[in-house]
């Protein structure tokens, strides 16, 4: 159960960031397809680089079991911190600097950053589901979800939404990575809970 | 059975597809019902949720029943888009609210969800370790990959759809490679490709048809630009053309040329501006009015597509040969006014009602704020209020709302002309109630009704404008709209 709220409520957070994006470029760039091609491409590729994050944690998890928690909090915690400094990054430039198109690169790289967490969370979370189906389905709930809340917070409080709801869902999720750690910890070896190539 | 040896060319394809179903579908299926916020929010939510299903079903499949899976899709989406408009059409007729259900169930179920299956699938079977990144990888790829296709290949009427039918063909064939199949699907391509022309205009003339009620209609042009369906449609029993914006007109009636001469010929012949700016080109009329009466006219429009038909189909309504004194930049509003330093004696704000979050933003506080900015001290401002100004009328209340907050002066004028009523808002309005009046009546409008700024404020109240910090009206006009159409049917 705990890892299927997880999962879903880092959908939730991934699909918040996104729609914040979004809209802080529309608003403060450009409500051109430069933003949403630039917020696009900018996520995709930091999730593909995320893919490839090292994980540091395979050769940890073979050593031995309470060594694990420790190694898996700090590229979670790292991560997911570096993903929201980099977006407050980009809002903080967006206000100083509105309209701005020599700052796309910029935008590019904050963006990248944050989405490269998101492909860090797929490769870093695969072994603790049974199967990587149910952690794209959690995951994807959560994002359709995020969505909607994201949406709806700008709708309801415009701007305002852009800079609170990151922080807050940001800040709340740092007790769930240590607690998921935990818990992860527990079901390594187990057998069925998480894939045996990680404990061997 | 043989194993599938192309896991990344596939997934990669499938990255392709996904891409391209959520900028071609889902703005085609969002222009059929007429896009709005609340129906584009609807559209992607269930092409997302359309995800979860791939997800969910995944373990369920053989590699026989993946094979079968990725016919029978493969069967279905070459009939797209023209079934859907098709079908949808023939609901519609009988039902508006089945045919909008029937709508979503298909964004829900058969559109991204065969994709998704396919990647927790490749991993599963790989018994997961590695494979997760190197196979998301691809698909992230083939993403990529789409999303520049989506964005570079809009404007050709038939390149986004046939990269789609060649991605999909592709990754069908990579799931099942014999002969037969080779063969099927490439004639499906061919098909395809041949009559491509004949089923986009049949299809879109019948959703036009039995969708919008035209007795005949004829598509001069349909492109999918990167912000929005794109449809010059010429009526066969007027010869009338007409514009669409993801299913919504934005230009054709006849009371609405007719508007467009009050909102922007009345403040040109009053102000002779020596620079104007008109924001959104629209069919470019508001460009014929207001030039004749300007030194210079800017247009701003952020869609290339709309000004590229309008030179091409309108060119009887806005005379581009008869006009030089203008200039057009292809950007967004905001963005040009908050990044040029040059000033205007009018500003006509040209562009369709709030039924979306970036229209609420051209009809907001911070908006009108930002073209006061570029006024001169003389200089004035033209607005739609998008219908008739009165007490019970929320929409012209909540633009009108805005434009009190933020200008001095402001005259709020209905013409008698159904449906339509704009403000003229200044620091300093160069001109008073008798000049309108003197201009109305040269327009051929003898019956108008003008509210300065106390009686305007009267009608408004408390109603809030939109701002950057409340953007929920255009989402409720939206809803409600989308009720009396799909649901009520009140609404045509």
């Amino acid at each position: 159960m705990m890892r299927i709220i997880y999962a879903l409520v880092f959908g939730v957070y991934f699909g918040v960031i996104q729609t914040a994006y979004f809209f802080g470029l529309e608003i403060l760039l450009t409500a051109a397809y430069t933003s949403f091609v630039t917020a696009t491409l900018a996520w995709i590729s930091g999730a593909m680089a995320g893919l490839f994050l090292p994980d540091g944690q395979g050769a940890n998890i073979r050593v031995a079991k309470p060594l694990v928690a420790k190694p898996l909090v700090a590229p979670l915690v790292a991560w997911h911190v570096a993903g929201l400094l980099a977006y407050y990054g980009a809002m903080a430039l967006l206000y100083s600097f509105p309209y701005d198109f020599s700052l796309l690169p910029a935008y590019w790289i904050l963006i990248m950053i944050s989405g490269a967490q998101a492909g860090h969370f797929f490769r870093i979370n695969q072994p603790y589901f049974p199967t990587s189906a149910q952690l794209f389905l959690m995951e994807n709930n959560g994002f359709i979800l995020g969505w909607v809340v994201g949406f709806g917070g700008f709708v309801a409080l415009g701007v305002k939404s852009l800079l609170i709801s990151p922080a807050a869902l940001g800040v709340a999720l740092i007790p769930m990575v240590l607690l998921h750690a935990r818990y992860a910890t527990r079901q390594v070896g187990e057998p069925g809970e998480a894939n045996s190539t990680y404990v061997s | 059975m043989k194993p599938i040896n192309h896991q990344l060319a596939i997934l990669f394809l499938a990255g392709i597809c996904l891409m391209l179903l959520q900028f071609f579908m889902v703005r085609e299926i969002s222009a059929i019902l007429r896009g709005t916020e609340i129906v584009i929010l609807l559209v992607t939510i269930s092409y997302f949720t359309g995800y979860s299903v791939g997800y969910a079903l995944s373990g369920r499949f053989s590699l026989a029943g993946l094979r079968l899976l990725a016919v029978v899709f493969w069967m279905l989406h070459i009939t797209l888009p023209f079934s859907l408009r098709y079908f949808s059409a023939m609901l519609h007729e009988k039902s508006p609210g089945w045919s909008f259900a029937f709508i979503i169930f298909f964004a829900m179920f058969l559109l991204s969800s065969f994709y998704s299956l396919l990647l927790p699938w490749f991993i599963d079977k790989d018994g997961g370790g590695n494979s997760l990144a190197r196979l998301y990888g691809a698909e992230l790829a083939g993403a990529m990959t789409g999303a520049v296709g989506a964005m570079t290949l809009g404007t050709y009427p038939m390149a986004q759809p046939l990269l789609y039918q060649v991605s999909l063909a592709g990754l069908v064939f990579m799931l099942w490679p014999r002969k037969v199949m080779a063969a099927a699907l490439a004639m499906g391509l061919v098909v395809y490709l041949v009559a491509f022309q004949t089923l986009e205009r049949g299809s879109l003339a019948v959703h036009y048809v039995k969708g919008l009620h035209f007795q005949q209609a004829e598509p001069l042009l349909s492109v999918n630009s990167p912000y929005q369906k794109v449809d010059f449609i010429r009526s066969g029993m007027t010869g009338k053309t007409y514009i669409f914006l993801d299913g919504n007109m934005n230009f054709g009636s006849t009371s609405l040329e007719h508007f467009n001469t009050f909102l922007s010929r009345l403040p040109a012949t009053i102000i002779r501006p020596e620079n104007a700016l008109v924001i959104g080109a629209g069919s470019l009329q508001s460009l014929r009015n207001v030039a004749p009466h300007s030194g210079h006219v800017d247009v701003v429009e952020i869609d290339g597509a709309v000004v590229e038909g309008s030179r091409r189909f309108l060119a009887e309504i806005n005379r581009l040969d008869t006009i030089s004194n203008w200039s057009l930049t292809i950007q967004d509003a905001k963005n040009y006014l908050g990044s040029t330093d040059k000033k205007y004696d009018l500003i006509v704000v040209d562009v369709p009602a709030p039924l979306s979050v970036q229209l609420g933003l051209l009809h907001s506080v911070e908006f009108y704020t930002l073209a006061k900015s570029r006024l001169t001290p003389k200089g004035a401002l033209s607005v739609s209020l998008s219908g008739s100004f009165s007490e019970k009328a929320s929409t012209p209340k909540t633009v009108a709302a805005a434009a009190l907050a933020v200008f001095e002066e402001v005259f709020l004028v209905a013409p008698d002309i159904p449906g339509r009523s704009f403000v003229l808002a200044a620091r300093s309005l160069p001109f008073g109630r008798e000049d309108i009046e003197r201009a109305s009546l040269e327009l051929g409008h003898k019956n108008i009704a003008t509210y300065d700024r106390a009686e305007a404020k009267l009608i408004v109240g408390d109603t809030p404008p939109i701002s950057l910090d409340n953007l929920s009206y255009p989402v409720r006009r939206s809803l409600r709209l989308v009720v009396r159409r799909h649901i009520t049917g009140e609404a045509p």
